[in-house]
């Protein structure tokens, strides 16, 4: 059936109109707002908004006979923004990937679109990833760049402490991170150290000097010699790995445009390919070519260890010679691929340090599928939908999650904030229609550059079991689960998960609308029951339009590669502590901060060093201290080109029990600036119900808006009365009497008389600071490749005053694999990155260039 | 959600200073860019001189001489300072008492005759 033509479409069309004429009514009025009698009407900036009813489609870029070619163009073009589900839509310039050219290089005033994220990379395991880049964004239509320094607003960057490289800056160039591929850092492979800036313009024309024209007959002939080489040594080959590799034509390609048009950076690069390095510097167009690798295991016959089953099975690379070992060990065809590439749901964004939160606000995001026996098998059980394999069929939803919008809060004097809602495809609550009782795969990638979006269970009705975890598969025993069905989950910025859904019997005459809900959280202190007024916005709708043929869900997950094993201890040979803080300059508070790894903002320092092919457990803290209660921060921790498992995990502000208090409260506070509130019970039994250092979670809101912030007690002064930590931002006092929860910490410092459930943390011993009981899974542990680093805690006396700060940790364990050269890794909320909130990793090869004596 | 909005610098035309936004085909061009407080504002110069734009009071005077909120704007590239539009040069909050619409007014200072203005209405 034709969607777009179906009744069900027709009504919402017809609502659609309805809702559309409704708001022309409203609008005008609303525009004219304050405009009493004899007053000056007033004008408007916004536009007609043409809201997609169903969850759009995505453009795509498809593989073909093993490679995956094409052009993805950073283009400019005119949207129909908006950051609130219901409009107000305005017309705004943004930056986006597209896959064909722009009909016009000057585009008419009313050239206009809905927002929508990059084209869709479909390819498949062992494939050649030959990409055509080319920014030609029109750079004038957004405020103009210095080379070396932050951008600069009349608020930027001000008093914010930020300073070059760790600011905003260089918002028009660009690059390509391929998020979740397991592949080569280097050259023209997943490389975010690229620079690309845009094509300059033709005065006039406004054309692009550099476009697909100018570059197409040199880069064919890199592909071609790139997808040979690559597909001759195999994995895990890297290809280009010196300058010298490409022919001097294609040389000239790349370095004439940056000689011409960016001097400067010329200087760099030759200095860089004269050291042996692969330049950093391109302007409009690069060539991306690399390998998505294949894990073959060995056949049994002749290699003792081969189709391991535990990790202490795959088989530890041997090298061997010395000399030029170093730089060509992984193109020693003797070295056979340890880890693979995980099938799955992966992604790819702008990753240009300075520039990456700008570039993803403005949707520079798309979906990266990789396909492999995953598909296979999920095909093989589903079967083909209409001549299509079902995992490529209407049954397989892409929903590439965004947060869109143009400028950044400190760009224009503001602070983070939760950003705007979450779309889905661009748009915001679409509807997506299931037949009653049918089964779809939705493959979801939260690519907002900030939020992390909590699924709490489905809606009564809908079902849904997870399949994979950052494009990487559960395993039987993590998909077979009971647990496993309806479980909530939570995407953190840069997460994804692929879900098996069951939609309900349809119901007739009755309610067929399952509103998928969201909680957008960067910390679980941001959602229920810590903030319990705070309410979930629904990300999408699903629409049973009629019985459908009854589907099951999968009853087993898919073969589980062996190169997905869990690492064991016997496998881990190195160990490290990495600590992640944004902390306030003086005289604060945030967002004037410091974003640190180690405590040192990104300067291209190297930050990790790792053997190659080796294993690792890395400790990964969490030094953020919110000045009070329920401003946590849980960074998403997130590394390139290797997934990892997480073994340990410390959240010094896990709770042990909660309880439902008697009672309403108010709260209020003396003075705008007072560090405490006072909280007045009626009908409470405040010396019950709290000790000292328990939270206290208010069911309200303060007068300004905005659910009430946990708070924690500092003092219980009677039944009616307590003191707690003020919480700015809460825009005090709350007036309406409200409910609240009175819930006890699992870790407290005090070791008198610990309550049920509680563990004791010395303050002054470290090695106490650590979970009491078991966190995680000792066997058949999750992959993952962005990880929540659970926030750090300031533990306080009676009178408000800090004792300790503890931070929280997990610990991540991960095969530094296959590919040597550099990498990052960083916090997966942007804004934190572009300040300074990453660092470099270095995979060294493992042979050195020097013989034994 | 601040929005982020673009003027062209034209040579010709009625006026120097074009808000680069969407206008139904049967519309004519906006005179003035209609934005709101703390949103981003930049200029795209489409000409062959510099320019360099200041805020002036109502009859195009610049308020603060040096004051410049795009600093020199090459020909044929935008601003390279971002401005945040506010009803007081110091803040982009608009006080209680502001009743909109606000106009901005602003001129080049290489080319004082060149002037435009900036409505605010909210």
């Amino acid at each position: 059936m034709n969607v777009e033509n179906s009744p069900f479409h027709a009504i919402l069309r017809r609502l659609s109109l309805m809702v559309f004429a409704a708001a022309l009514l409203v609008q005008p009025a609303a525009a004219q707002g304050g405009s009493g009698s004899g007053k000056k009407a007033l004008p408007t900036n916004t536009i007609k908004c043409i809201p997609t009813a169903s969850l759009p489609d995505l453009d795509e870029i498809v593989t073909k006979d093993g490679v995956l070619s094409g052009t993805l163009y950073t283009v400019s073009e005119q949207v129909r923004m908006t950051t609130t589900a219901g409009g107000p839509c305005y017309p705004q310039w943004v930056r986006a990937y597209r896959s064909s050219e722009p009909a016009s290089w000057n585009p008419p005033s009313s050239t206009i679109t809905n927002p929508k994220p990059g084209p869709t990379l479909r390819a498949r395991v062992g494939d050649i990833v030959a990409l055509t880049f080319l920014n030609v964004i029109d750079a004038n239509k957004f405020p103009g760049v210095d080379d070396g320094k932050c951008d600069e607003t009349s608020s930027y960057p001000g008093t914010y402490g930020d300073t070059y490289p760790d600011c905003f800056a260089a918002s028009v160039y660009t690059n390509v991170h391929y998020h979740g591929t397991h592949t080569s850092p280097n050259t023209t492979a997943d490389n975010v150290f690229l620079n690309i800036r845009p094509s300059p313009r033709k005065q006039g024309s406004n054309e692009p000097e550099i476009t697909e024209d100018t570059v197409k007959d040199s880069f064919a002939k890199f592909f071609e010699q790139c997808t040979q080489k690559l597909t001759a040594a195999g994995p895990p080959s890297m290809w280009p790995r010196r300058w010298s590799d490409l022919t001097a034509a294609v040389q000239k390609t790349l370095m004439d445009p940056v000689e011409t048009y960016a001097p400067a950076w010329f200087v760099t690069n030759d200095k860089l390919i004269k050291q042996g390095n692969w330049p950093q510097y391109y302007v409009g167009a690069y060539p991306y070519c690399f390998q998505i690798p294949e894990y073959i295991a060995p056949p049994k016959s002749t290699t003792p260890d081969a189709a391991p089953t535990t990790s202490a099975d795959v088989r530890t690379p041997h090298t061997h010679g010395v000399g030029s070992a170093e730089v060509d060990e992984a193109a020693d065809p003797s070295r056979p691929l340890v880890m693979g590439q995980a099938p799955g749901t992966h992604w790819y964004h702008a990753h240009k340090h300075g520039s990456t939160t700008i570039n993803v606000l403005n949707g520079m995001t798309g979906a990266f599928i990789i396909e492999g026996e995953y598909d296979d098998a999920i095909n093989a059980f589903y079967g083909d939908a209409g001549g299509v394999k079902w995992t490529r069929s209407a049954s397989a939803k892409t929903m590439v999650i965004q947060q869109l919008g143009t400028a950044p809060g400190l760009l224009v004097g503001g602070g983070g904030g939760p950003g705007p809602a979450f779309s889905v495809n661009g748009a915001l609550q679409p509807t997506l229609e299931m037949a009653g009782g049918s089964v779809q795969m939705w493959r979801i990638a939260n690519t907002s550059g900030r939020g992390g979006v909590y699924f709490p269970a489905p809606a009564t009705g809908l079902q849904w079991k997870q399949l994979a975890q950052d494009g990487v598969q559960f395993n039987a025993a993590n998909y077979g689960s009971s647990s496993n069905l309806n479980r909530p989950f939570l995407l953190a910025s840069g997460n994804r998960a692929d879900l098996l859904v069951k939609a309900p019997a349809y119901v007739a005459n009755g309610n067929n609308t399952y509103p998928v809900l969201v909680y957008n959280t960067v910390d679980q202190s941001d959602r229920p029951p810590w903030k319990p007024a705070v309410a979930a916005a629904t990300l999408l709708t699903v629409v049973v339009t009629s019985d459908g043929p009854a589907m099951q869900f999968m009853p087993n997950a898919p073969a589980f590669p062996a190169f997905l094993s869990d690492i064991p201890d016997s496998e881990v040979t190195g160990t490290k502590i990495i600590t992640f803080a944004s902390s306030a300059i003086p005289p604060g508070p945030p967002p004037a901060s410091k974003q640190t790894i180690d405590n040192k903002p990104f300067d291209g320092e190297l930050g990790v060093v790792v053997g190659l092919n080796k294993a690792e457990e890395w400790k990964i803290l969490n030094a953020t201290y919110p000045p009070a209660t329920g401003n946590q921060i849980s960074h998403p921790f997130h590394i390139h080109i290797n997934p990892f498992q997480v073994t340990e995990l410390f959240d010094p502000n896990a709770v042990a029990s909660t309880t439902n208090g008697a009672g309403t409260v108010t709260v209020t506070m003396a003075t705008p600036t007072a560090t405490s509130s006072t909280v007045t019970g009626t009908g409470t039994s405040f010396t019950k119900d709290f000790q000292v250092g328990d939270w206290i979670w208010i069911n309200g809101s303060g007068t300004g808006g905005g659910a009430m912030a946990p708070g924690m007690v500092l003092s219980v002064d009677s039944d009616t009365s307590l003191t707690m930590d003020a919480v700015p931002g809460n825009k005090l006092p709350v007036t309406t009497p409200s409910t609240y929860v009175a819930a006890v910490p699992q870790y407290t410092i005090n070791p008198v008389n610990p309550r049920v459930g509680q563990c004791v943390l010395n303050p002054n011993d470290p090695r106490s600071w650590k979970p009491c009981s078991a966190t995680v899974p000792a066997t058949n542990r999750i992959w993952w490749d962005v990880f929540p680093i659970p926030s750090g805690r300031t533990f306080v006396d009676a009178a408000g005053k800090t004792v300790v700060q503890i931070p929280g940790y997990f610990k991540m364990r991960s095969r530094f694999v296959d590919y040597s050269g550099y990498y990052v890794i960083h916090c997966h909320i942007l804004a934190h990155e572009d300040r300074g909130m990453m660092t470099v990793v270095q995979v060294a090869p493992l042979q050195t260039p020097y013989s034994h004596h | 959600m601040a929005e982020q909005w673009c003027i062209t610098i034209v040579s010709e035309g009625p006026s120097p200073f074009v808000p680069d936004v969407y206008v139904d085909p049967d519309t004519p061009a906006p005179t003035a860019l209609i934005a709101s407080t703390g949103d981003l504002v930049s200029w795209n110069n489409q000409t062959k001189d510099d320019h360099d734009l200041a805020i002036t009071d109502e009859n195009f005077e610049v308020k603060t001489p040096g004051s410049s909120i795009t600093n020199p704007i090459a020909p044929w590239k935008p601003s390279p300072k971002g401005y945040v539009t506010a009803t007081a040069d110091a803040s982009p909050v608009p006080p209680a008492t502001v009743t909109f619409p606000v106009t901005i007014y602003y001129a080049c200072t290489v080319h004082p005759d060149e002037h435009g203005t900036i409505e605010l209405i909210a």
